[in-house]
């Protein structure tokens, strides 16, 4: 009681404060949220433990959680759901900041998710939500219960229920597959023996444009997912490294007349192509703002590959990178104000870096992980990314948040997997 | 041997005016006091003191891509894997992939010898193992490779506050703009913390707490000589923010 009214005297004390040094403490230290995940409960012949397992896998993915072992937990596995029935010093002795809870029943044709959300250290409910999937995937479920739990946090959508596309190559196939967000679940989409590059999505998801050497020379085609058609885009020789634009009118892509290399522009429907960059040096690997008014791009106009931006018509291109002399496939956040791109450093390895759009400000995502980490790819919440890496010999696909503190190798395992990109969130 | 009764009641009663005199002055000197003098105006806008130790070495060539200064975490298992099924197959079974290496871990520059046999140890240190970049006036204790003047003390104290600065990742990030809190902290001569108090709240429970967890579990060095009475009688004011 005297020590705090003695502080409370200093507080007040104006001589005090006139008489203190200030001190500045910033950066935190960000950890993850301890959360417990209690296994689900089915009802019928529903199997909830392989939703709640999914939970926590996406959860852990996240980098926003730790999520702890079931093995662990205190606490009644029969315990029910209404707070004051739920002993939370159980759920506190294991560490838990956060307690999920669901059961899982048939609705129908779906399965259905009741997901109850509490505060551990307050002891009460934060969140009850139901969320619905077909009942032949009950991983979809896991991923939009998953997806409920960030929203909740974060104020912002969770990405679970995204999908992923990368190429792989294998025993003389290009593929193009199909995975979860999380890595599992892949699906083939293509499969061909001409070569296949550079997927990306069309912002509503419905499409995929992806380079293929289907007709002998590299061209811009589009993968439609309803209807499993796949179509040529554009008669520009040449053509590759499709992206559309993000409100998915046009299409900016790398172009070659005449051996010189260049960045173009045309109609999402392949239509009316326009040259944006006619230097005499490499232009090319364009890459929208989410606003769609800027384009980040790599050049080789001063000497080594570096990143540059231009107004999306092509005017005022300023160089955005000036460490490192190799940087190229740049990838701008959906939020705007990170753009993700690979660079070789002084120890000819390749990393992921990301470099503030308004500052210039380089940081690395990965470090002394294998010879190559490279062609990163955001989530759209812009807080994760997912890129290729030999980290363990054939190539993977890695999903890390912007700062590289948590990595997940989610998927690879048989043939080369390349090009990964993250499709937008679920409408 | 006791005191007779009534001697010590009559003791009592003659202290009485003087005791009541006395608190009557205090209470007049402290009203004066508190109206004569204006409260100060804070400058919530002067910058701080931010004091980082540098490390002693040399200073990394501006045309470098940046290096991490602390050795990346090892990265999470990998979660099993399934093979891509073919178009219209049922999918294949799942094939695990080898766990990913333990990142390198680098070492840091240790020891309080003499500033020249510190600096060969650095290099060599950087040369043999990891790079280890500072400047050439940095300190041998420092783990920053670059940073601006200010007090060892200071620096000292900022260190420990910061290494408990922790907060969860799931803070939103609109709110993570704004958050800010300041908060005074009594140091006694042995660096104990005495007590601290918020001088400004940053509005957001779960932060707030985040620091004042911070605080109880920081150990700060003994404050210099200069500075002791200062530090528990004013304070030290900390700003937080992310």
């Amino acid at each position: 009681m005297r020590r705090a009214l003695l502080v409370a005297l200093v507080a007040a004390s104006p001589a005090a404060a006139q008489d203190r040094i200030y001190v500045d403490v910033g950066s935190p230290n960000f950890q993850p949220l301890p959360i417990a995940v209690a296994t689900f409960q089915g009802e019928g012949d529903v199997r909830g433990p392989e939703v709640s397992d999914v939970v926590r896998s996406d959860l852990a993915l996240s980098g926003l959680f730790d999520v702890l072992d079931p093995k662990g937990f205190l606490a009644d596995p029969a315990e029910g759901f209404a707070a004051p029935t739920i002993r939370f010093a159980r759920w506190a002795d294991v560490g838990a900041d956060g307690l999920v809870k669901a059961r899982v029943r048939r609705a129908g044709a779906d399965l259905e998710g009741e997901l109850h959300l509490y505060e551990v250290r307050a002891g009460r409910e934060v969140l009850a939500t139901t969320a619905r999937a077909a009942a032949t995937d009950p991983r979809a479920l896991g991923h939009r219960l998953a997806d409920a739990i960030v929203r909740h946090y974060t104020r912002e959508p969770g990405v679970f229920s995204t999908k992923l596309v990368a190429i792989r190559k294998a025993k003389g196939l290009f593929e193009l597959v199909l995975f979860d967000a999380d890595g599992k679940n892949p699906r083939v989409l293509l499969s061909e023996r001409a070569i296949l590059l550079t997927p990306a999505w069309r912002p509503d998801g419905k499409e995929i444009l992806v380079t293929s050497y289907r007709g002998g020379r590299p061209e811009i085609w589009a993968y439609r997912l309803a209807d499993r058609s796949f179509r040529r885009l554009t008669g520009v020789a040449n053509a590759m490294g499709g992206v559309y634009s993000p409100d998915g009118t046009r299409i900016a892509f790398t172009a070659s007349e005449g051996g010189n290399s260049d960045v173009w522009v045309m109609d999402a429907d392949g239509s009316g192509a326009r040259r944006l960059t006619a230097q005499s040096s490499l232009d090319l690997s364009p890459a929208w703002s989410p606003d769609g008014k800027r384009i980040a791009f790599v050049s080789d106009r001063a000497g080594t590959p570096q990143i540059y931006v231009m107004g999306a018509e092509g005017s005022d291109a300023k160089r955005l990178t000036f460490q490192g002399n190799y940087n190229q496939t740049p990838q701008w956040s959906p939020r705007g104000d990170l753009i993700a791109f690979t660079a070789r450093d002084e120890r000819k390895v390749f990393d992921v870096f990301v470099i503030s759009a308004a500052s210039g400000r380089i940081d690395r995502v990965t470090q002394d992980q294998g010879r190559t980490n490279e062609e990163p790819s955001w989530a759209p919440n812009g807080r994760l990314m997912v890129f290729k890496t030999d980290r363990n010999g054939a190539t993977q696909l890695v999903v890390s948040d912007a700062k590289g503190e948590r990595q997940t190798v989610v998927a690879g395992g048989v043939g080369d997997l390349t090009a990964p990109a993250w499709g937008p969130l679920e409408r | 041997m006791g005191i007779p009764v009534a001697t010590a009641f009559g003791r009592r009663d003659r202290l009485w005016p003087a005791v009541v005199f006395s608190a009557a002055a205090h209470v007049v000197l402290a009203g004066w006091a508190v109206v004569r003098r204006a409260p100060p105006e804070i400058d919530l806008d002067q910058k701080p003191i931010v004091a980082r130790l540098v490390r002693l070495g040399e200073k990394r060539p501006e045309e470098l891509l940046p290096r991490k200064e602390a050795p990346p975490p090892p990265p999470a298992p990998p979660a099993p894997m399934v093979a891509p099924a073919a178009p219209s197959a049922p999918a294949r079974p799942a094939a695990p992939a080898p766990g990913a290496p333990p990142a390198k871990a680098g070492q840091p520059s240790t020891g309080r010898s003499g500033t020249t046999l510190a600096s060969v140890l650095s290099k060599v240190q950087r040369d043999v193992d990891e790079e280890r970049w500072g400047s050439p006036d940095g300190d041998p204790m420092g783990d920053s490779e670059t940073g601006s003047e200010g007090d060892r003390y200071l620096a000292l104290v900022v260190r420990e506050l910061q290494s408990n600065h922790n907060v969860f990742r799931t803070l939103s990030e609109s709110e993570a703009q704004s958050l800010r809190a300041t908060v005074v902290l009594r140091i006694d001569a042995n660096g104990r913390i005495l007590g601290h108090a918020f001088e400004r709240r940053s509005g957001n429970a779960s932060y707030d707490a985040a620091l004042e967890r911070a605080i109880q579990k920081s150990r700060l060095p003994p404050p210099p000589a200069a500075l002791r009475e200062r530090f528990r009688t004013a304070g030290l004011g900390v700003n937080f923010h992310l």
